[in-house]
């Protein structure tokens, strides 16, 4: 199954991401990239991110099993990617 | 000699106060770089996309056929019935040790987040076969960390669903065929290439059986299956205390399964907020474009 969304509209809705992580909104930033997580599971940025969110959240577990998918599914067959929403 | 004054002379202001700026702490920050052309307005796309109501609706009606579906299962023996089903949940349990040990997933998080995670993989590969017909496990992995990100707490405030929860749900899922399915049938439904099957095989069932290294037996009641923290093997019940418990059961289970609906809800939520954040955004954009133009077509 392929992604539904361009790498544009990914890149636009990461860069809102970052806008409500700077304003202090980890809470805003992190919805966002739940989001993008799921319509572009490939994007190891978005995960990166994510997990780091969780770091500043002090669940770095959390955060450890979220970088650890992220490099699962980036090593998964392109057949295999995709978005699931 | 008089100094040569030109008309543009300017006295030097010490008194300007000059910013220094403390360099941004890398560390922090290294992953919320802005990407290059990801204008607002493109984040459109995202507002139609995200159909996340859809999954949980799909995630309802799926809950509901394999309760149905597990009914069916009434008619073999109650023998036979815990012997399938031990059967399930035994090679699932196997076919988890093995991806978590091989692939190291798992990791130290189930010891630590728990019910949860395990939670998430149930439910996560459930939705990934009911939203694409088949396991498609990229969304699959993928919608796990999500639930395991949305349903994170701060450890001072750790609640989550229940350990048994969890047992519940995922016994009645393998007694309704539903993890089965992923781990194998879904595999040749989702038409996956042969090169690739053998190692998404692995860590399919790994992660549909989610972290079910949990010793336990099971015991079938009117197709629903419960973990008990005891060995693999069956036990013979009493067929009156059977029926009491099959009715006592069930009705946990239905509790329990509205707990995973729970957390898809939760999920949603979240979604929701996303989209309205990313709207205003682009809102905000087109308002300030809009006056840059109407102030550059009055200049």
């Amino acid at each position: 199954m392929q992604a539904v969304v361009s790498q544009a509209a990914v890149d636009a809705a990461f860069n809102i991401a970052v806008d409500r992580y700077e304003a202090g909104d980890l809470g805003g930033a992190m919805d966002i990239l739940r989001l993008l997580a799921t319509v572009a599971p490939s994007d190891e940025g978005v995960w990166r991110a994510l997990a780091r969110c969780h770091d500043e959240l002090e669940q770095p577990e959390v955060a450890d099993f979220l970088r650890n998918l992220s490099t699962t599914i980036a090593e998964l067959d392109p057949h295999d990617a995709g978005s699931i929403i | 000699m008089t100094p040569v004054q030109s008309s543009s002379y300017r006295p030097i202001d010490y008194d300007v106060d000059v910013e220094v700026k403390t360099p941004k702490d890398e560390s922090a920050g290294a992953e919320f770089q802005r990407r290059a052309g990801g204008d607002a307005p493109a984040a459109r796309e995202l507002l139609a996309a995200a159909g996340g109501t859809d999954l949980l609706f799909a995630m309802q009606i799926y809950m509901q056929e394999s309760q149905l579906e597990s009914g069916k299962e009434a008619v073999l023996s109650k023998k036979q019935q815990i012997e399938v089903v031990a059967e399930r949940i035994k090679t699932a349990i196997e076919a988890a040790e093995k991806a978590a040990e091989k692939k190291g997933f798992w990791g130290g998080l189930v010891d630590k987040l728990g019910a949860v995670a395990k939670v998430a993989a149930v439910v996560a590969a459930v939705a990934s076969v009911v939203a694409t017909g088949g396991l498609s496990l990229g969304p699959c992995l993928a919608l796990a960390g999500v639930l395991v990100s949305a349903m994170a707490k701060p450890l001072s405030e750790a609640t989550g669903i229940s350990e048994e929860a969890f047992l519940i749900a995922g016994a009645a899922l393998s007694a309704g065929g539903g993890l089965a399915n992923i781990a194998g049938g879904a595999l040749g439904a989702a038409g996956t290439s042969a090169q690739a099957g053998g190692q998404l095989a692995e860590v399919a069932k790994g992660v549909a059986a989610g972290a079910t290294v949990v010793q336990g037996g099971a015991t079938a009641a009117s197709g629903y299956a419960i973990y008990k923290r005891d060995t693999y093997g069956a036990k013979e019940l009493d067929a009156n205390a059977d029926q009491v418990e099959a009715s006592t059961k069930r009705r946990a289970m239905n509790r329990q399964f509205d707990e995973l609906v729970e957390m898809l809800k939760e999920v949603q939520k979240s979604f929701d907020k996303a989209k309205q954040s990313l709207g205003k955004a682009i809102e905000n954009e087109a308002a300030s474009n809009l006056t840059l133009v109407t102030m550059g077509a009055r200049a």
